[in-house]
């Protein structure tokens, strides 16, 4: 018989330390202090591994007429180049809809779009050779904007409309009307890790997949669809991306698919990694949507009627477009009761890399939009907007039914947002801010200051209800260490360590008992992305069902052997009571491995409750909503548009939060990316299609100092998810990003201020110094504005 | 050619000195700790310690190791992250820079945070132990720490919990420490044994101008790089490597900082972060250096890059380089400066104004084996006023600088010098808006007449960082507002 470990006797006599509700440290955070942490770039390859990079043409919108590789063959290092005709799979990798070809063919529809892809001995020599093609290409006129894509009618998908009374009519009801229209740009998610893949032959035909992505088994698929490969040859391992944010959901697997044709082909190792240029050239980005809208309302500022058209500019190919625009309309409403609307959201073609997945996924575009409205609609009431954001939140008495005939639940926006109006002292601030401004115009100083509130309301669930669901595997070995796997990815939000912490309660044990490893798509099959902020949710749930079902197989046991009831067995911190004796979970283990009891488990969750019928536009798409505000304080100068974020004051709902660090983390990093959406984050297209802001000295994420000075970001107390997630928490990665919205809506109220109140600024998003500034001196302009 | 890396001094051999450092770390050494987040300088995930001796001392100074050249770190200590986590280990501690990141929950993808560690601790061994006592200390402190930080970026954590690391560590527990495993003694004995080695070809880094000028006549077609921020980018971005390198940062000569009654004089190797600090050691008060234009260059010299760039580049390349939106030409077209140029091939030395040293776009009338020897800055009792313009306050480029340096005689506008930088093709000086401005007193000079004075000197370009309008707008905008508001000695920061 094989040997049992020896047990430790000190194993099981720690205090019991709840492990759930607790800030545990991030499970790789010794790693990455350490510099051990692996990515992919970091794992030992064999020493023949070789290096693919690609090519393609630097029109935006044409027919190739000639593909010259000869150059390309004939670089120094050379072994291999392929093109479309190479691939003996699918040749199109779109995620949802076709229109992603893993090789362009005929029609380029960006500059650079992969064309072919070159293998060669080292990263440089294959990058210097794919820049050595010569390719003709009959070049056609590319849209590159909205009237572009109107003019030509070219869209990606269908429009889609949600509809809710009749608008008309109440548009016509309303004492009072205006209209609004806001380009808002879209946003590089400028992960530090770009994107790479790693592929191995193994000795069968099949490949190990190693892919910074949020999606292994969409990057299973698309392997073994583009190597006519049954997908069980094909196996995806990750360990961990070194950021995601939506830019690796769908975005990783044309690398992957490449670097798995290559290998195949000429039975190597093939790693491919961009540069980061290529990657920001390359890869889609949140979209840009031009949003107009139509509001009524009553001299209070209550909104009775809201017209908004939404234009997702989607660029080449649907990808997730379809998904994107409709999260988008789903939040135009954001917080807010609107009694009669109309939203329809078009998904327009552009000649650009296609547009993806981004932190909050559409929802962003539509929040700016509903905000827009609530500071436009009390600036022409005359009210404070916070007074007519408080007027118009979904209540009882106004109603809790949203333009998708969801009722709203467990929202608690009245409360948060009085508590944090407390702990910010957002009205003497008002007062003070409105001081210093009056003396700053009258003495021809150069500063004004803003404050804004803005809420959050987001809705929790994949739209695509299929998606909703996940695996995990749990292995309980006989030293009592146990490891667990789901189909969750690890990009640094800390799902890893929320889910060790999440099995440790479970199963009752510390967690350092607890080791949860690579995402692989042989451990748990066909998972969805981790998407959505969606992570914890998801595979929460799995990773306890598992646990659940191997503490009932040890309860049982203890149950037989010590004639008690099974529920009468207490397993915590290690240790296992029962009413007149105990033991150790090792112990307990041993046993029951004697006993040949199953000490493996898989776990299985799909969300309850959701359903959305897209022919009707109605339904119940979020199982619940995640929900907060946030308050900023802008300092604006008058002379160059120049500002910096004073101070912000968050407070966030994350129900029963699992892990509070870890949460504040992910608010406190959301909101300063929500701010660089919206302030110096800024695409840059050239008419010929050719994306300007292409490396990180033109494309400027926020750096260390444009953190608020002042920054506090506190949790709800005593929250609970009024439905059953795993331990009433609520998910917390994609809300948050919507709070640096309030940066430009107190950048809008400086502005308004500047001009004395009397000119509602146009301000598009990211409002640049630039923008900020022509905004002034549309504001400041003497003979006013509209009032 | 030696390099102490970590805890073993290793030989290198002369075809890997033309590698980016990044490069060179990961695929021959395997150290996979230092990151490549962009290739470019502009992330600080490659952030790696190099140290070398400083005045007897050895001194740490973090650098962007992707573009960095491996030649131009050869002789001094190289310490990674690597180095720093094998000599905590063996205690069974981490440094307190990575316990304080680990403690306050700082590192969230992890990807960047190998850079940060070495950020933070390049600030940690350079910040002297200090009590904080005074608010003044506090406030300066903080600065610092964003300074060390500035040329680090980070997408998941936005930045907070890394300051709170920072600023958790207790200042009088800083300054020296031996976060490199051997002992300071021994790699100062190192250092200065290995510092006669052997010359190659294909990289030189002379000592001393004769050295340099030999160097220059044995390879003429060498490309001179002084620091390198920019040249590295050929190499990691174009992949374009030169043939031969004469590195000028270590000539000795071109190392020096002379303040005189009439000059600031800054040698061709001085870097950003050499100047930096000895402005700040200065007393200016008891000092000839006029304070406003002290003032003006401690403004914009932080606004430069990021320390990591600062710590490796150099005045003189930012002027050779030649660029229309390098940041300290405009300041030092405003102050009158003049360059100092020395040939390698002749010995020959001329000197000219930095006015008449650009010729064009990124062309200047530097000739083959000509260097900037120095930079000299007259000093004169005038007011100057300077700002940056950029989407980012750190860490960015020009939209536009405009300096203003000027005097009033009897109430009337007597001298004026204005320095534009992202207005034309090369920094340049408003000639014809300074012509205009003179003999008038400020209190009649309007914005408008400003704003079409300065269209008459320049048609600044469309670009990815600003429109033409925007450029010559926020121009006009600062000249009026210095005229309307002179300075008290106090510089305005920028908001």
């Amino acid at each position: 018989m094989r040997k049992l470990p020896v047990l430790d006797d000190s194993q099981g006599t720690h205090p019991i330390d709840a492990p759930v509700g607790v800030s545990k440290k991030h499970e790789s955070a010794q790693l990455h202090v350490m510099g051990s942490a692996r990515y992919i770039d970091d794992i030992p390859v064999p020493s023949n591994c070789m290096h693919a990079y690609v090519g393609g043409a630097q029109i935006a919108s044409g027919k190739i007429t000639n593909l010259d590789l000869v150059a390309v063959q004939q670089a120094s290092g050379v072994v291999d180049v392929i093109t479309a005709a190479d691939i003996v799979g699918h040749k199109d990798i779109g995620p949802v809809f076709p229109g992603d070809p893993l090789l362009a063919q005929e029609q380029v529809n960006y500059i650079g779009q992969p064309v072919f892809a070159v293998l060669a001995g080292s990263r440089d020599a294959a990058r210097q050779a794919a820049s050595l093609a010569n390719i003709a290409v009959a070049p056609a006129i590319p849209i590159l904007d909205l009237a572009g894509a109107q003019a030509a009618q070219r869209t990606v998908r269908p429009s889609h409309s949600l509809t809710k009374g009749d608008v008309q009519q109440a548009m016509l009801a309303a004492p009072r009307q205006l209209s609004l229209e806001q380009n808002i740009n879209g946003q590089e998610h400028f992960y530090l890790e770009g994107q790479v893949a790693l592929v191995l032959p193994q000795e069968d035909g099949g490949v190990l997949v190693y892919s910074s992505s949020q999606h292994p088994s969409e990057v299973q698929k698309l392997v073994a669809e583009v190597l006519a490969l049954p997908m069980h040859q094909v196996v995806v391992d990750m360990r961990r991306m070194g950021g995601g944010f939506g830019g690796k959901e769908t975005q990783a697997a044309q690398w992957a698919c490449l670097a798995a044709v290559l290998a195949v082909r000429n039975q190597v190792p093939v790693k491919l990694r961009l540069g980061r240029s290529d990657d920001m050239r390359l890869t889609g980005k949140r979209h840009a949507f031009v949003n107009q809208a139509k509001v009524g309302f009553d001299d209070e500022g209550q909104i009775l009627a809201v017209q908004a058209e939404l234009n997702g500019l989607c660029g080449c190919s649907p990808d997730l477009s379809d998904a994107i625009v409709d999260r988008a309309m789903f939040h135009t409403d954001n917080a807010y009761y609107l009694p009669a609307a109309k939203i329809t959201g078009h998904r327009w073609f552009q000649n650009t890399a296609s547009q993806t997945a981004f932190r909050g996924f559409g929802g962003p575009q539509g929040v700016i939009l509903a905000e827009q409205m609530l500071d436009d609609v009390a600036r022409a009431v005359g009210r404070d907007p916070l007074s007519v954001r408080l007027a118009n939140l979904y209540s009882e008495q106004r109603g809790l039914v949203t333009p998708y005939h969801q009722t709203v639940e467990g929202v608690a926006m009245r409360r948060i947002i009085g508590e944090l109006v407390a702990s910010s002292q957002y009205w003497q601030r008002r007062e003070t801010i409105a001081q210093f401004n009056q003396a700053q115009i009258q003495n021809h100083g150069r500063k004004v200051r803003g404050l804004a509130l803005t809420p959050v309301k987001f809705g929790i669930s994949f739209t695509a209800q299929f998606l909703n669901q996940a695996g995990a595997l749990v292995h309980v070995y006989t030293d009592g260490s146990v490891q667990v796997n789901h189909g969750g990815t690890e990009m640094g939000q800390g799902l890893h360590t929320k889910i060790g912490q999440i099995a440790a309660a479970e199963l009752g044990v510390d967690l350092a008992a607890i080791k949860v490893t690579a995402t692989r798509t042989d451990k748990v099959p066909n998972t969805s992305p981790t998407a959505a902020s969606s992570g914890t949710d998801l595979n929460g749930q799995a990773t306890r069902a598992a646990c659940q079902t191997i503490r009932q197989r040890l309860q049982e046991l203890v149950a037989q052997t010590h004639a008690c009831e099974a529920d009468q067995v207490r397993i915590q911190g290690g240790q296992v009571r029962w009413p007149n004796g105990q033991q150790s979970f090792a112990e307990l283990v041993q046993a029951a491995y004697l006993e040949r009891i199953s000490l493996s488990s898989t776990g299985y969750y799909r969300t309850p409750k959701i359903y959305y019928d897209r022919e009707q536009a109605k339904g119940h798409p979020f199982y619940y909503y995640a929900c907060g505000a946030a308050v900023s304080e802008v300092e604006v100068d008058r002379l160059t548009g120049m500002y910096k974020v004073l101070r912000a004051d968050i407070l966030h709902d994350a129900g029963e939060s699992i892990n509070p660090a870890l949460d504040i983390g992910q608010i406190e990093g959301a909101f300063v990316q929500g701010m660089g959406w919206v302030t110096t984050e800024e695409l840059v297209w050239g008419d010929d299609g050719r994306l300007q802001s292409d490396s990180g000295a033109t494309y400027k994420i926020p750096a260390v100092g444009d953190t608020p000075a002042e920054f506090n970001v506190a949790l709800l107390a005593d929250s609970q998810n009024h439905e059953a997630t795993v331990f009433h928490s609520k998910a917390v990665g994609e809300p948050p990003f919507m709070y640096g919205i309030s940066v430009w809506s107190a950048l809008r109220d400086a502005i308004y201020q500047a001009g004395g109140n009397m000119h509602n600024p146009q301000l598009d998003a990211p409002a640049t110094p630039e923008r900020v500034l022509w905004a002034l001196q549309e504001a400041q302009k003497p003979q006013g504005g509209n009032p | 050619m030696q390099i102490i890396l970590n805890n073993q001094s290793i030989r290198i051999d002369e075809q890997q000195l033309r590698l980016p450092l990044l490069s060179w770390l990961r695929e021959t050494q395997s150290l996979n700790a230092s990151k490549e987040g962009c290739g470019a300088g502009d992330c600080g995930a490659c952030t790696v310690l190099v140290g070398s001796i400083d005045n007897g001392q050895l001194r740490y100074q973090a650098i962007n190791s992707c573009i960095a050249l491996v030649g131009s770190v050869v002789n001094s200590h190289l310490l990674t992250l690597e180095g720093v986590s094998s000599n905590t280990n063996t205690q069974g501690e981490l440094h307190p820079v990575q316990q304080a990141l680990i403690d306050y929950h700082a590192s969230q993808c992890g990807f960047c945070t190998p850079g940060i560690v070495m950020a933070m601790l390049a600030w940690w061994l350079n910040t002297p132990a200090n009590p904080m006592q005074s608010a003044q200390d506090l406030a300066l402190h903080q600065h610092n720490i964003e300074q060390a930080l500035s040329g680090n970026l980070c997408r998941c954590t936005g930045y907070h919990p890394i300051l709170q690391a920072a600023a958790s560590l207790a200042p009088h527990t800083m300054g020296a420490d031996n976060a490199s495993g051997k002992n300071r003694a021994q790699i100062v004995e190192l250092l200065q044994t290995n510092a006669a080695s052997d010359q190659t070809l294909s990289y030189q880094q002379p000592s001393n101008e004769e050295a340099l000028a030999l160097a220059i006549n044995a390879a003429p077609q060498a490309k001179l790089i002084n620091g390198g921020t920019d040249l590295g980018l050929e190499v990691t971005q174009r992949l374009e490597t030169q043939a031969a390198y004469i590195d000028l940062s270590a000539v000795s000569e071109l190392k020096q900082i002379v303040l005189t009654d009439e000059v600031l004089s800054i040698g061709g190797g001085v870097t950003f972060s050499q100047l930096e600090t000895y402005l700040g050691n200065l007393d200016v008060a008891s000092q000839q250096l006029n304070q406003d234009m002290a003032q003006a260059l401690q403004t914009l010299l932080p606004l430069i890059g990021s320390r990591q760039v600062r710590n490796k580049g150099t005045l003189a390349g930012n002027i050779a380089n030649a660029s229309p939106i390098a940041d300290s030409p405009p300041l030092l077209l405003a102050l009158n400066t003049q360059v100092v140029l020395t040939s390698g091939m002749t010995n020959a030395t001329r000197q000219l104004p930095l006015a008449e040293f650009y010729t064009g776009y990124r062309q200047c009338v530097l000739q083959a084996g000509e260097y900037i020897r120095e930079i000299s800055i007259p000093i004169t009792c005038q007011q100057v006023r300077l700002e940056k313009i950029s989407k980012r306050h750190e860490d960015d480029i020009s939209a536009v600088c405009v300096v203003m340096a000027y005097s009033l005689t009897n109430g009337v506008i007597g001298h004026c010098q204005i320095g534009l930088g992202g207005m034309a093709a090369t920094p340049v000086l408003a000639k014809k808006l300074q012509a205009n401005l003179l003999g008038k007193a400020p209190a009649d000079i309007n914005q408008q007449q400003v704003l079409d004075w300065l269209q008459e000197d320049v048609t600044p370009m469309s670009d990815v960082r600003a429109s033409s309008a925007y450029r010559l707008q926020v121009c006009a905008n600062l000249l009026s507002h210095w005229l309307q508001q002179p300075s008290n000695n106090k510089g305005e920061a920028a908001a």
